[in-house]
């Protein structure tokens, strides 16, 4: 769990970067690579390396170990994650690569499920670009932004952002329905005023109609 | 080793140097041997409560800034051998609270006590975050009403994501709830939330509910822990909390409406 800035509520556009390393990868070549990323202005962008499958888990952690010191040396600000081997990957010339992900449909990292099974309370943001997935209560003024659907198997009281990068089939479900912001989509809803006995408390789902207006149905 | 317990809150008033004080002096006369941090730097009152303001020579700045050592600015209790106090400081500020600075002072105690008692400042500011950084257990103090609630929230989350536990993956932060200034029958007349709906929105185990009470105010005034102050309802309160933190079972009193009989409610009283 993180504590972080302001939510934007909706973000238009996610990309990164795909770097793509074979076992007998050398640090000339990565520093060649991480020169080719800083022209790209990947700043601030997540780099998803990919291994190939040769390389043992030894060998991986000092290539990224490697990474990170070689990035710092050039002054770049790099979130690293590690991929499965399902990653878009693109090479260019004899090296390994780098490929601008755009179509976050078909992307595993952007795709991937968050299981949550501990209370989120007051102040605590969660965010991921797949689904979320609570198993206990969200707090007042607590925060879930999700890239796509969201189901909170508790109580509902604090902000559910789904479809944060504009994913309109998103849906919000929860069991106990009783929370201050809906979004999906970037609309939101402020819920000031006291919800009708049939959706309080209650199992409801909140979902984008073809008008792009919230909907708030009992289920 | 010692175990650190912290008193938090999130917001002010609600009873948390109160509850450090009649919870370590609790914990000392069950003959554990004890001592009470105060971290709300620049605005010390443990001292004033447990009656030692005039004592405190050094504080637990002084000790952290190497000014003094442990044992000149540890203040035994007049009442209880067991327990020491270490005063916060009048005249300097938080930042004079640091990481490596406290967890040596806390290393240093752990040797010598069974139980470290972290007295928290209000607020989720520097010194309320250094309290609990440390913590093994924490008694989150809550008034029964909405804003204090919200505010215990709040530091329940700090403690599940930023305490050095959670920060090291290791075991969580064991979270007790003490409500303080609990009057049932305000509870009755729907002034003041009840138990279950404070439950209802933390959901973590009552340690001990403290009913309201005027010996409160005369035990701060006095310098003396309300849990010394025999035959009280609050010092009974305090009593039956020390020994559920001990893992006994005692039943709650004093949350429960008091039935008023006929001359009490023609003559009113207390």
């Amino acid at each position: 769990m993180t504590i972080s800035p302001p939510v934007k509520i909706n973000l238009a556009s996610f990309d990164y970067y795909v770097l793509k390393l074979s076992p007998d990868v050398n640090i000339g070549q990565i520093q060649d690579k991480l020169i080719h990323l800083r022209k790209l202005d990947a700043f601030g962008r997540y780099l998803v390396i990919e291994f190939d499958g040769k390389l043992n888990h030894e060998k991986q952690s000092e290539i990224v170990k490697l990474l990170k010191a070689e990035a710092i040396k050039l002054m770049f600000e790099l979130k690293f994650i590690l991929a499965n081997e399902f990653a878009l990957v693109k090479t260019i010339g004899d090296i390994p690569v780098v490929e601008l992900a755009l179509n976050l449909k078909s992307n595993p990292i952007a795709n991937s499920v968050l299981r949550i099974e501990d209370p989120i309370r007051s102040g605590i943001k969660i965010e991921n670009d797949g689904d979320i997935i609570i198993l206990n209560l969200v707090s007042h003024n607590a925060e879930v932004i999700s890239g796509g659907s969201i189901h909170v198997y508790g109580d509902a009281r604090g902000r559910l952002v789904a479809g944060r990068y504009g994913d309109k089939s998103a849906r919000i479900f929860v069991q106990k329905f009783n929370p201050e912001l809906i979004s999906i989509a970037g609309v939101y809803r402020a819920l000031d005023e006291k919800l009708p006995e049939h959706l309080l408390n209650k199992p409801a789902q909140v979902f984008l109609d073809d008008k792009d207006r919230l909907n708030v149905v009992a289920l | 080793m010692a175990k650190i317990v912290v008193v938090t809150s999130g917001k002010g008033g609600v009873g948390k140097t109160t509850t450090s004080a009649s919870f370590a002096t609790g914990l000392a006369l069950r003959g554990y041997k004890t001592v009470v941090i105060d971290f709300d730097i620049g605005l010390r009152n443990l001292d004033l409560i447990m009656g030692c303001e005039r004592r405190v020579v050094y504080d637990f700045v002084n000790v952290i800034s190497g000014d003094a050592t442990l044992h000149q600015a540890l203040i035994k209790d007049k009442n209880c051998d067991n327990l020491y106090i270490l005063a916060a400081s009048q005249t300097k500020d938080k930042d004079a609270l640091t990481e490596e600075g406290v967890q040596k002072v806390l290393d240093d105690l752990a040797k010598d006590f069974d139980y470290i008692v972290c007295d928290s400042p209000a607020g989720i500011e520097k010194g309320a975050f250094m309290a609990l950084y440390f913590a093994d257990e924490a008694l989150v103090v809550t008034n029964p009403e909405v804003s204090s609630v919200r505010d215990s929230d709040r530091i329940l989350g700090i403690l599940s994501s930023k305490s050095k536990r959670a920060v090291e993956g290791k075991e969580k932060v064991k979270e007790h709830l003490v409500i303080t200034r609990y009057n049932p029958d305000r509870v009755e007349a729907g002034d003041m939330l009840s138990i279950q709906d404070i439950q209802d929105i933390l959901r973590i185990p009552v340690l001990g509910v403290v009913p309201e009470s005027k010996d409160v105010l005369q035990a701060s005034n006095t310098g003396t822990p309300a849990i010394n102050l025999k035959g009280t309802t609050v010092s009974e309160a305090y009593t039956d909390l020390i020994a559920r933190f001990l893992g006994e079972d005692k039943p709650m009193r004093y949350t429960t409406a008091e039935k008023k009989g006929l001359l009490k409610r023609l003559f009113g009283g207390n």
